[in-house]
Formats: C-alpha cells, sequence, structure tokens
C-alpha cells in the first residue's frame, strides 16, 4: 500500500515542466539533464557542509537548489531546500543529517521522474 | 534589444536565455555578479534580470554598482527573487531595481515586465534623442548670437529685435554688469581733438591780437 501511494505521487509536475520546455523537447531534455548535474552536485554539496557544520553554506547551496527544483516543478524537493534554508539562515538552527537525508531521497525520486519524462521527449 | 540575465543557477539561466530568444531578445548571461558587470560593460545591455542571492556578489550590489556606473543611460532592472517580504523589498528598489518577479519564472509575466520595460527603454531613448537635438539647437542659436551685426560706418549694432543701436547701448542691455565711462584714445585725441584745440587756440589768439591792434 505504502509504496503504490508513494509511486503514483509525483515528485515532478508535468504541467510546469511542459510550460518551462516550451513545447521543445530538445530544450526540455536539456533542462533536465542540467537539473541532475547541478542538483546531485548541489546535493552532495549540502552533505559535506552539513557534517562540516558550515550553516551559512548549507543556506546558499539549498537557496539555489530551490531555484532549480521550482523551475522544473519538483516542488516538495523545492519546500524541503526552502525548509532547510530558512531553519539555517532565518532560525540559526543546525541542519541535521535527517534533513539532509530527506532531500537526498526526494532529489533521487525526482531525478528517477526527470529522467523517464527525458526518456520519453527522446524516444 | 540586449537583455542581460544573471543566476548563479544553471537551470534558471537556461530558461531565462530560452524565453528571453523567444520573446525576440538578444540574450547574455551570466552565472555571477561580477561576470554580470563585465558583460554590462562590454555590451550595455538596456534591461537586466539578475537573482537576488548568489555567491559572490549578491543582486542587489550588481544593481548599485550598474547604478553607480551608468549614471547617464538608463537600464531597466528586474530582481528575480522568491522574497517577498516589505523590507526586502524596499532594499532592492533602494538598490535600484525597477521591477520584481518571484521564482519560478512565469513565462508571461516575464513577457509582460520585459514590454513595459522595453517601453520605457524606448520612451528613455527618444527622450535622451530629442535632448541632444535640442542642446545641438541651442549650440546652433548661441552661434548665431556670436554674430554681431555692426555698422561699418557709424558702428551701431542691429540688436534681436533688428533695430539698430550704439554700441555703448547694446553691450549696456545685453551686459548688465558692464557700465560705460567715456573717454578719448591716443589716436582719437591726435586726429580728432587736437586739430579742434588748436583751431581753438588760434582763433582765440587771433581775437586778442585783433583788441590789441584796436
Amino acid at each position: 500500500m505504502e509504496n503504490s501511494i508513494t509511486t503514483s505521487t509525483p515528485h515532478v509536475s508535468r504541467g510546469r515542466l511542459d510550460e518551462i520546455g516550451m513545447g521543445d523537447p530538445v530544450f526540455t531534455a536539456e533542462l533536465i539533464d542540467i537539473m541532475l548535474e547541478d542538483g546531485a552536485m548541489r546535493v552532495q554539496k549540502i552533505r559535506a557542509a552539513c557534517h562540516a557544520g558550515y550553516q551559512e553554506e548549507i543556506g546558499k547551496l539549498a537557496h539555489s537548489l530551490k531555484g532549480a527544483a521550482l523551475n522544473v516543478g519538483a516542488l516538495t524537493l523545492a519546500n524541503l531546500c526552502a525548509s532547510i534554508d530558512e531553519s539555517v539562515r532565518k532560525l540559526g538552527t543546525p541542519c541535521s543529517g535527517d534533513q539532509v537525508g530527506l532531500l537526498e531521497q526526494e532529489f533521487a525520486d525526482v531525478a528517477h521522474e526527470l529522467s523517464q519524462i527525458k526518456s520519453e521527449l527522446t524516444a | 534589444m540586449k537583455v542581460l540575465a544573471v543566476d548563479d543557477d544553471r537551470v534558471t539561466l537556461l530558461t531565462l536565455r530560452r524565453l528571453l530568444e523567444k520573446f525576440g531578445y538578444e540574450a547574455l548571461t551570466a552565472t555571477n555578479g561580477t561576470e554580470a558587470l563585465k558583460l554590462f560593460l562590454d555590451h550595455r545591455p538596456k534591461m537586466l534580470v539578475t537573482d537576488w542571492m548568489m555567491p559572490e556578489m549578491e543582486g542587489p550590489t550588481v544593481v548599485k554598482t550598474i547604478r553607480a556606473f551608468a549614471e547617464s543611460e538608463y537600464t531597466y532592472i528586474i530582481m528575480l527573487t522568491s522574497r517577498q517580504d516589505k523590507d526586502d523589498m524596499m532594499a532592492g528598489m533602494l538598490a535600484g531595481v525597477d521591477e520584481f518577479l518571484t521564482k519560478p519564472i512565469d513565462p508571461d509575466q516575464l513577457r509582460a515586465r520585459l514590454r513595459v520595460g522595453k517601453r520605457i527603454m524606448m520612451l528613455q531613448d527618444s527622450l535622451g534623442k530629442r535632448v541632444r537635438e535640442l542642446e545641438k539647437e541651442r549650440d546652433h542659436v548661441k552661434m548665431l548670437q556670436g554674430f554681431l551685426p555692426i555698422c561699418s560706418y557709424c558702428k551701431k549694432i542691429r540688436d534681436d529685435e533688428n533695430l539698430w543701436s550704439q554700441i555703448e547701448e547694446y553691450i549696456s542691455d545685453h551686459q548688465a554688469n558692464i557700465q560705460f565711462s567715456h573717454s578719448i584714445c591716443p589716436d582719437c585725441y591726435e586726429s580728432k581733438v587736437k586739430p579742434m584745440e588748436e583751431a581753438f587756440w588760434a582763433k582765440k589768439k587771433a581775437e586778442q591780437e585783433c583788441l590789441h591792434d584796436h
């Protein structure tokens, strides 16, 4: 039951992706590639900054990832980023490993979905 | 029309580039403030779309620097932000931002704001052109005023109302600080006054001699 909910809940808003892709599959695929590449790098950097305790850096990275996530319609990922950004920079609460774990999991789901969409577009 | 887009997030930047091109603008892109300032100075774009939060140099600093660089040439600046509170908006406006656009980018809103910017920049260009024309005309008028018609014989001057007046009268009317004190130059003394004096004394002498004879 839990699995079926997880698989049926989209991590990426296809409507948003189509809007920003402007009906151009090549451009949409290019956006997806950059999101996958830059997103993975930022998530890794957030994990590293969390280990090192660089809270300001975590906030900046999360803020930047939030912008990219919103742009491609990954709303849950964007909300997680916003929550990390707000807690470390506005509330001064150190980012926890659990928060980063949730972020990593959500990014993995987003990446999986984006890859599937890209396969459809380029098929 | 050139538009410079600045964002450290490549996804947003690529989206911006594509949208700008689709809307018919010439897109320039930079991933940080330093690169943006260099592109700005090299290309002088009419409009700027910049993110607020960026590494190295934040959006408001980029805006302030551009405003300081280019006082005479206006640049229409749109700031992309997820910040919506009053203090942030005020800080952005004080830095010189003309318009805000919240993330994620809405293509229709971006297009509408760019149209506003384009209208303002075209108006700005047309005003600038008119000012340059007026300055040119003013210089021409000044140059014409520099030509002063003077009678070759009596040395009267023709004024703005086509009336002829004595040179001292003309200058007194046009230069409030100048007053004339009449005198005689050495040349005129020799050629005009001295012969009159000599004639006067000769006549006087003749009259005295005549009286003496009687």
